[in-house]
């Protein structure tokens, strides 16, 4: 009697059971997994690379430089990439449209190494560092060359449109070391 | 009709109306009120017939006479210095006899436990209550808020809107939140996981310290917060009360309104609650926190049948929120994360106050739909429940190329328990069974790859708990045990992985309750609980932005193991002083947590260090103590404070997000306006808090310096006839202090909340 009682209360037996749905297939839009600066001068092209495409996690970045030729002014572009998707999607574009709201900072060590300038500007006329010239060194010389793009900075701030990275701000969506040499 | 006649006929019938009343109004409503606890009488209370004024003393019996009462409906008012107002409905046809008892000491025992609830079959655990009364006082403020009135329980926050409770140094995973007796499922494995609940629509607050896994799940290691709603007044009459609560600092306004109602039988009664809540960015001392506001909607329906024995519960709770995320707080990589917290000011602070909420934000949504059905016997009553909880979780980051969420959780969670439960004057039991699911899928439209998985679990348990008298000691013992499937779908790189596993999980807990003299108990408890390793802990994958980390979870978990004593010492000289001290030792065989691996992953936003959730033997101890004393007829002083230690044995180094030692004083002034007992308090609150000099490794910062807080707050009562008004005026850091709270992780970007004034009234109608 006692264990009728203890199971009769049980009105709602809704037991479904519940399977676990299929997760998506792995397709992350946002990533950048490739960037791709080039420097042009005539004949003379020369790529720093970072190429992620499994993402942050897996396999590890693999960063590959070309050496810059000395004494020569380079017209220098950044190609961004996400190669995780088919087809491969160029972030590029998104960044150009939204240029008002990202800007690339080149910071050099040794800071003689050579001399970036910005080469194109966004809707109120700052820069975006999408373009850019690089005056490399007369002499032989190697370093590092620290890139970062940063998304919503300030752009108004002391310095950041002359390509001083101190008082931008905003958040930092690629952060890349390339060594940097000049022969 | 002539004027004369008119006079006599309009003479005769106001005669025989007068006669009428005065032939009936000899009925007498005698009676004695006493204490709830006890059932000793309380002397000068005072009795109210709120429609007739007519109004008398109980004398030092406890004994009171109302004489001349006319036939009629009416509502009696129950007054006493330090006990919740009663009302009770009477209808008046002869001579009444009443037996009323109060619940007193309801401000004395605000944070002292005495643990006589009616329903907790356990009396060596600690179990803390926070009355309707002191919620009242507290209205508007967040579940961390209200919980700081209660010593040891802390939160840990995500600025001042987000915040989850720690209890004896656990949160999330080992803390369990329980609504209206289910186990609240939803993302709380998150650190900036708040519980999605409406404390408006709650009417009491209780946590139990320390392992009570017993009744609710191994997941409740630490303890149990218990969100419940008071039985409704049985009364025909419409009852309920409306209440605004202003904070100046965010501007923000909260709605609420409930109404209740039972039918004359008192087979049935109702109960609908809303509120509406809407605060702008929050301001430190210097600046205001940009993005900072939040909107939170909520709706409680409720419906009880009474048929005889049986008593059927039917509730659904509603939760929606938004919250704005320090916009300043939204960082990119370690640069990022080490500059910020070389600024002094957050990055995007703007001068000017906004009601705004733009990225990043978060978007939650809970609804609880509960069938409660008990079915009273003898000496017990057997309770079964049905529940279905919907979680939906949406944090906006701010993207490069679209407005989507990047992440977005569904968690659907059904619960059925039956519990029996028997209670005589020597021994009381409680045998239960319960079978839970739960199903949690990512959104199918996200392009970000998931934080956790999706995944089903489910879980079968039974339990039993057992107290008996033996002389002036209460014997507690129970035993839990818990059998778990848990099943995962994820990708790992492009092939889809499906991982099956069971785990048993178990608790198990003895505890005595020493009632030395009358003054002094003894309570002490041993438990021993067994938890399975949670989604996050196994699954985890991903980059925890605002943490700047890659967060691994570890899929070879074994499950975590603590034992724990807990002993607290009472004494308590009615009406004098009441102390608890409570100190605790909790030993864990295989802690689970969050560890810097040392190892790096170079992504392309530069370096993030690799955390990996990892176990190893661990301790946490620490001791609480609270005290309350009538220092003088009208003056109460109460302290509070609490320490807590935490550590990981292998590697000799503190666990984080261990609550810095703290201490708290407050001095209470009431008076008296009138002889009817309204109240009128005035309170001053100092909180001190320490450096967390015990800091843990890898945090990128060093901790912050320890602050004091000073507040204030005047509250009363205006009674308006049947109705009554409360309320209060506070203010919150007084002296517009610039502080950082260990505890806060907006630490790293920003200071916390400067000075705040808060409005609030509750007319109870």
């Amino acid at each position: 009697m006692k264990i009728k009682l203890f199971f009769m209360p049980i009105l709602l037996l809704i037991l479904v059971a519940a399977c676990t749905k299929e997760p998506t297939t792995p397709n992350d839009e946002e990533l950048i997994t490739t960037v791709d600066v080039q420097f042009t001068n005539g004949s003379d092209v020369k790529h720093l690379t970072f190429r992620d495409v499994d993402g942050s996690g897996g396999n590890a970045p693999i960063i590959t430089t070309d050496a810059l030729t000395a004494n020569v002014n380079y017209n220098v572009k950044i190609n961004l990439y996400n190669e995780s998707v088919t087809p491969v999607d160029t972030i590029t574009y998104e960044v150009e449209d939204e240029g008002d709201e990202h800007q690339f900072f080149f910071s050099l060590n040794p800071t003689n190494l050579a001399v970036f300038a910005y080469a194109d500007q966004d809707v109120n006329g700052r820069p975006i560092g999408l373009l850019s010239t690089c005056n490399t060194s007369n002499s032989v010389a190697a370093g590092t060359l620290n890139l970062v793009l940063r998304h919503q900075p300030d752009k108004t701030a002391a310095n950041v449109s002359a390509g001083d990275i101190t008082n931008a701000g905003g958040e930092t969506d690629i952060e890349i070391n390339f060594d940097f040499v000049v022969l | 009709m002539s004027v004369l006649k008119k006079i006599v006929l309009f003479l005769l019938f106001g005669m025989i109306h007068f006669l009428g009343e005065a032939q009936n109004c000899n009925y007498t409503i005698k009676g004695v009120i006493l204490d709830e606890h006890d059932k000793s009488p309380l002397e000068f209370a005072s009795v109210l017939i709120t429609e007739t004024k007519q109004f008398v003393y109980c004398n030092e019996l406890g004994l009171f006479e109302l004489s001349n009462v006319c036939p009629g409906d009416y509502h009696l008012q129950i007054n006493h210095l330090n006990c919740e107002t009663v009302i009770v409905p009477l209808q008046v046809v002869k001579d009444t006899n009443l037996v009323l008892s109060l619940e007193h000491h309801a401000q004395l025992l605000q944070t002292i436990t005495i643990n006589k609830d009616k329903n907790n079959t356990s009396y060596s655990t600690v179990n803390v209550a926070l009355s309707q009364e002191s919620m009242d006082k507290k209205l508007g403020n967040s579940l961390s808020g209200m919980l700081g009135e209660i010593a040891g329980v802390r939160s840990i926050q995500t600025g001042s809107a987000i915040g989850s409770p720690i209890i004896h140094g656990m949160w999330g995973n080992r803390v369990m939140m329980v609504q209206n007796g289910v186990p609240m499922q939803s993302q709380q494995w998150g650190v900036e996981h708040a519980p999605e609940i409406d404390l408006f629509s709650a009417d009491k607050i209780s946590v139990i310290k320390g392992a009570y896994a017993l009744q609710y799940g191994t997941r409740a290691m630490g303890g149990v917060v218990q969100i419940e709603n008071q039985a409704i007044r049985t009364d025909h009459h419409i009852h309920g009360y409306g209440s605004y609560v202003f904070n100046s600092n965010g501007l923000g306004n909260t709605l609420a309104l409930n109404v209740e109602q039972s039918n004359k039988r008192n087979s049935f009664a109702w109960r609908a609650q809303g509120t509406y809540t809407k605060a702008g960015d929050l301001k430190t001392p210097q600046y205001f926190l940009r993005n900072t506001g939040k909107e939170e909607k909520a709706f409680l329906v409720q419906m009880n049948a009474n048929k005889g024995k049986h008593h059927l519960t039917v509730l659904n709770k509603f939760y929606t929120g938004t919250f704005g995320i320090l916009r300043g707080s939204h960082i990119g990589s370690v640069t990022d994360l080490q500059d910020a917290f070389q600024r002094s000011t957050p990055f995007y602070t703007e001068d000017n106050f906004s009601y705004g909420i733009i990225h990043p934000k978060q978007k939650v949504l809970h609804n609880l739909l509960n069938v409660n059905h008990q079915y009273f016997l003898n000496k017990g009553k057997l309770e079964s429940s049905y529940s279905f909880q919907f979680n939906k979780r949406q944090e906006f980051d701010v993207r490069r190329s679209s407005e989507k969420p990047s992440l977005f959780l569904n968690l659907l969670a059904q619960n059925l328990q039956s519990q029996f439960t028997h209670k005589s004057a020597k021994w009381n039991y409680s045998v239960g069974m319960q079978y839970e699911n739960k199903f949690n899928f990512n959104d199918a439209d996200l392009n970000v790859l998931p934080l956790i998985p999706n995944y089903s679990i489910h879980v079968a348990s039974a339990y039993f708990l057992n107290t008996v008298k033996l002389g002036k000691t209460h014997l507690d013992i129970g035993a839990r045990y818990e059998f778990e499937h848990l099943q995962a779908k994820y990708y790992k790189g492009q092939s889809l992985q499906i991982d099956n596993k069971r785990f048993n999980n178990a608790a198990f807990s003895v505890g005595m309750l020493f009632d030395t003299k009358k003054e002094v108990q003894w309570r002490n408890n041993l438990s021993l609980v067994k938890r399975a390793p949670e989604i996050n802990e196994l699954y985890s994958d991903g980059l925890h932005h605002g943490a700047a980390a890659i967060e691994q979870g570890n899929k070879n978990l074994a499950s975590e193991m603590l034992v724990s004593v807990n002993s607290v010492f009472t004494y308590q000289k009615h009406e004098r002083i009441s102390i608890e001290i409570n100190p605790y030792y909790q030993y864990f065989i295989n802690y689970i947590n969050l560890q810097a691996s040392g190892q790096y992953a170079l992504t392309i936003r530069g370096a993030f260090p690799i955390y990996e959730y990892k176990s190893f033997k661990a301790q946490i101890y620490g001791l609480d103590v609270s005290m309350h004393a009538h220092v003088h007829k009208q003056i109460d002083w109460i302290f509070r404070a609490a320490l807590v230690r935490g550590k990981n044995l292998k590697d000799k180094e503190t666990i984080a997000f261990m609550p810095a030692d703290y201490f708290s004083n407050q001095l209470q002034y009431k008076t008296l306006i009138n002889k009817k007992n309204d109240l009128l308090n005035f309170s001053i609150k100092t909180t001190n808090v320490f450096k967390q000099t015990r800091q843990a490794p890898n945090d990128f910062v060093l901790s912050p310096n320890g602050y004091f807080l000073l507040g204030a707050q005047i509250d009363g009562k205006i009674p308006l006839g049947k109705h009554t008004i409360k309320w209060s005026i506070e203010a919150t850091n007084i002296l517009n202090k610039s502080y950082r709270d260990y505890l806060n992780r907006w630490r790293y970007f920003a200071d916390d909340m400067g000075a705040n004034l808060i409005l609030r009234t509750k007319y109870i109608f």
